[in-house]
C-alpha cells in the first residue's frame, strides 16, 4: 500500500484534479469577459444545440478516422518490408530513421509543408513545368492529412514493426506450408498474430489526429473548423472558457471510449463459431 | 519392399553463404516407406526436410516429387504437409479451425471441410476439443491437433521434424504407436527427422543417417544397428563398442585384427581387408557376454578383461560401463543375468563375443 502511495497522490494531482477542474469550470459563467464561479449547465446546452458544434465533432471524427486508415494502411507495407525482408541492419538502421522525425517539433514540420503545398509552393512550381496545375493542396482536408501523416506516420510504423518482428515466422511457413499463398498468409496469420500492436498503432494514430490543431489550422486552413480549433475560437472570442471546457470534456469522453473499444478489440478471444 | 520411388534427391547442395548445409545428396524415398533422418544437430537432417517442403531453396540439384521436378515450387505449392518440432498450431483459431486451414485454402466449402476435419479429429481421440482453444490442450493433445491439421489433406507424404521432442518420455512412447499405426493404416510415406536413435529405430523401415551435411549411410534399422558403413555411424549408434587397430591375419574365413591389448576375429563380410591394413571394429554392446572369474586364457582372441565403472539400470536392461586396456567397453545384459557377476566397481570381468559379432569397417579416415 505504502509502495502505491506515491503514485496514487500523482494521479490525483495530475490527472484526477485537473479533470475535476475542468468539469466543474465547463459549470461557471462569463460575465464581462470574466468568469464567475457557479453551477449552471447553460454552456452544455448552448453547445450541445448549435449545429455547427457538432458539424465540428463529427467533422473531427471522420478526419481522424480517415487518417487512421490512411496511415495504417501506408504504414503496413513499410512495416512488414522491415519486419520480413530486411536484414537486421536495415532494421536496426530503419528504426534509427524512423526515431529522427521526433527529434524536431512537430509544429516546424507541419509549418514546413505549406512551402510544398502552397499555390506558389515547391510541388506546384514542379507540376507547371509539365504543364499542369496549380493544384489547391494548401488550406485543403488534402494538406489537413499531409499534416496528420507528418504526425503519425513515422509512430504507427514503429509500432507496427514491434509488433510484426514478433510474428512466430514457423506460424508464416506454416500456413505456406497448408497452401496458403504469400499474400493470404498476410491476411489470414500475420495480421491476426499482429492484431494487438496494429490495433494499438492505430489508436495512437486517431487519438494524435483527433485531438491535433496544428494540421488543420496551417495546412488546412481552419476549414471547416475541428474540434481543437472549435476550442481555441471560443476561448479567443469573449474569454468563453467553460464552452471550450465542455468542447474538451467531449473530446476526452470520446477518446475514452474510442481507447477502451479499441483495447477490447486488440485483446478479444475469438468466440467459437 | 520394392515400392515405387517418391521423391527424389539428385545431387542436392544447400549452402547458407559460406556454409555448407547439405551436399552432394542423392536419396531416394520410396511411396509408403516410413524413413528417418537421423543425426546430431547441425547435421543438415532439418534443412534436407525444409527443401523437400519448399522451405529452403536447394543451392544445387534438384528434387523430384512423383517423377515432377518440385525445387522450383513455391512451398504453397506443394503437397508437403510438414509437423514442425514446436507444432506450429495457429493460436488465434480453434483446434478444429486449426485442422480446417489446409481444406480452407483449398477452396474446400465450409460444410465439407467441418466434416473432414471433424472426421479426423475423431481419428485422432481428440473430437471433443473441437471448439477449444489449441494453448487449452496437453502437450500430446496439441500434437494430435498437428497431426490432424497435416494429414486432413489426404497427401501423399507427412514430413515431421523432431515432432516428439517436447513430449516427456512415457508419451514418446504413446505417440511412437499413434504415428506407426497411423502411417500403416494410411500406407502414406513418412520423412521423420529426429536426433533421437531410440525414435528412429522404434518406427522407421529405413533410416539415412547424416553428419556434417553428408549422407553417411542408408539402410534398415538392423544394417545401421549391425553392420554400419563409417565408424561415424557406428559411434552415433552410442551402444557399440569400438576398437581401433590392424589386420593380422585374413583366411576365407575369419579376418584378425589387433587392437590395443586385444585380438579381435571377425567373419568376413562384404568388404575384403589386406593384412596390415588398419580398421576398425565394431562389436555392439548386447552382444558381448559376461564371464564371473577372469580366465587366464585372456590372451585368446575375442577376450579382454575389464574393470568396472558403472553400471545403468533402465528396467530389465542393464549397461556395464568397463575400462579396458582396448578403451571404454559397454555391455547391454538383462538383469537376470547378472546374478553371479560381482558387481563391486573396480571388480574385474571378463568379456567375450563371438566372431559372427564382431563387424570390420576399412579405416577411410573420413566422416568421422
Amino acid at each position: 500500500m505504502s509502495f502505491a502511495l506515491p503514485g496514487l497522490l500523482w494521479q490525483l494531482l495530475f490527472f484526477v484534479f485537473p479533470m475535476m477542474f475542468l468539469i466543474a469550470l465547463s459549470f461557471w459563467l462569463v460575465k464581462n469577459y470574466r468568469m464567475v464561479p457557479g453551477f449552471e449547465s447553460v454552456n452544455w446546452v448552448k453547445m450541445y444545440t448549435r449545429g455547427y458544434f457538432w458539424d465540428a465533432y463529427f467533422y473531427t471524427l471522420m478526419l481522424a478516422a480517415i487518417s487512421t486508415v490512411v496511415t495504417s494502411i501506408l504504414a503496413f507495407p513499410c512495416a512488414y518490408a522491415l519486419a520480413f525482408k530486411a536484414s537486421p541492419t536495415v532494421r536496426r538502421w530503419a528504426m534509427f530513421l524512423l526515431i529522427i522525425p521526433f527529434f524536431t517539433s512537430y509544429l516546424v514540420r507541419a509549418y514546413s509543408w505549406q512551402i510544398f503545398l502552397g499555390n506558389e509552393g515547391i510541388f506546384n512550381g514542379l507540376f507547371s513545368v509539365f504543364g499542369f496545375g496549380p493544384y489547391k493542396m494548401l488550406h485543403t482536408m488534402f494538406g489537413t492529412m499531409v499534416g496528420y501523416l507528418t504526425l503519425c506516420l513515422p509512430l504507427v510504423v514503429v509500432l507496427q514493426l514491434l509488433s510484426l518482428a514478433n510474428v512466430d515466422k514457423n506460424l508464416v511457413e506454416a500456413a505456406w506450408n497448408l497452401g496458403c499463398g504469400r499474400v493470404r498468409t498476410i491476411f489470414q496469420v500475420i495480421v491476426p498474430l499482429a492484431k494487438v500492436g496494429l490495433v494499438v498503432a492505430a489508436t495512437f494514430c486517431f487519438i494524435l489526429s483527433f485531438g491535433d490543431f496544428v494540421s488543420p489550422y496551417y495546412l488546412g486552413g481552419s476549414k471547416p473548423p475541428t474540434l481543437s480549433i472549435l476550442i481555441i475560437d471560443t476561448t479567443k472570442s469573449g474569454q468563453q472558457w467553460p464552452r471550450a471546457a465542455v468542447v474538451a470534456i467531449t473530446m476526452i469522453v470520446t477518446l475514452m471510449i474510442v481507447a477502451f473499444s479499441a483495447v477490447t478489440y486488440a485483446y478479444a478471444r475469438r468466440t467459437r463459431q | 519392399m520394392n515400392a515405387p520411388v517418391l521423391v527424389e534427391f539428385k545431387d542436392v547442395e544447400k549452402r547458407f553463404g559460406d556454409t555448407v548445409a547439405v551436399e552432394a545428396m542423392d536419396l531416394q524415398i520410396r511411396k509408403g516407406e516410413f524413413l528417418a533422418i537421423m543425426g546430431s544437430s547441425g547435421c543438415g537432417k532439418t534443412t534436407t526436410l525444409r527443401m523437400l517442403a519448399g522451405l529452403e531453396q536447394p543451392s544445387a540439384g534438384q528434387i523430384l516429387l512423383d517423377g515432377k521436378r518440385v525445387d522450383t515450387l513455391r512451398p504453397e505449392e506443394r503437397d508437403t504437409p510438414l509437423v514442425w518440432q514446436s507444432l506450429a498450431l495457429f493460436p488465434f483459431l480453434s483446434v478444429v479451425e486449426n485442422v480446417e486451414f489446409g481444406l480452407k485454402m483449398r477452396g474446400v466449402d465450409k460444410v465439407a471441410r467441418r466434416e473432414r476435419a471433424m472426421d479426423w479429429l475423431g481419428r485422432l481421440d481428440i473430437a471433443e476439443f473441437a471448439s477449444r482453444s489449441v494453448d487449452q490442450l496437453s502437450g500430446g493433445q496439441r500434437q494430435r491437433v498437428a497431426l490432424a491439421r497435416a494429414l486432413v489433406t489426404t497427401p501423399e507424404i507427412l514430413l515431421l521434424d523432431e515432432p516428439l521432442s517436447a513430449l516427456d518420455a512415457n508419451l514418446v512412447v504413446r505417440m511412437q504407436g499413434v504415428l506407426s499405426k497411423l502411417q500403416k493404416d494410411l500406407g502414406i510415406t513418412f520423412v521423420y527427422v529426429t536426433h533421437s536413435q531410440s525414435e528412429a529405430f522404434a518406427m522407421a523401415d529405413r533410416i539415412v543417417v547424416m553428419s556434417n551435411g553428408r549422407v553417411e549411410q542408408i539402410g534398415t534399422p538392423e544394417e545401421i544397428y549391425r553392420e554400419p558403413a563409417t565408424r561415424f555411424v557406428a559411434e552415433f549408434i552410442g551402444t557399440n563398442n569400438i576398437v581401433s587397430g590392424s589386420v593380422t591375419s585374413v583366411d576365407d574365413r575369419h579376418t584378425t585384427i589387433q587392437g590395443d591389448g586385444v585380438t579381435l576375429t571377425a567373419t568376413n563380410g562384404s568388404t575384403a581387408l589386406r593384412v596390415g591394413a588398419s580398421a576398425t571394429a565394431v562389436v555392439s554392446a548386447d552382444s558381448v557376454r559376461l564371464n564371473a572369474a577372469p580366465s587366464d586364457a585372456v590372451n585368446q582372441a575375442n577376450q579382454i578383461v575389464g574393470t568396472l565403472v558403472s553400471e545403468a539400470f533402465v528396467g530389465s536392461v542393464v549397461t556395464l560401463l568397463l575400462e579396458t586396456p582396448a578403451g571404454e567397453f559397454r555391455v547391454q545384459t538383462r538383469q537376470r543375468d547378472l546374478a553371479q557377476i560381482n558387481l563391486e566397481h573396480g571388480a574385474k570381468i571378463a568379456l567375450s563375443f563371438t566372431p559372427e559379432d564382431v563387424f570390420l569397417l576399412p579405416d577411410t579416415r573420413e566422416g568421422g
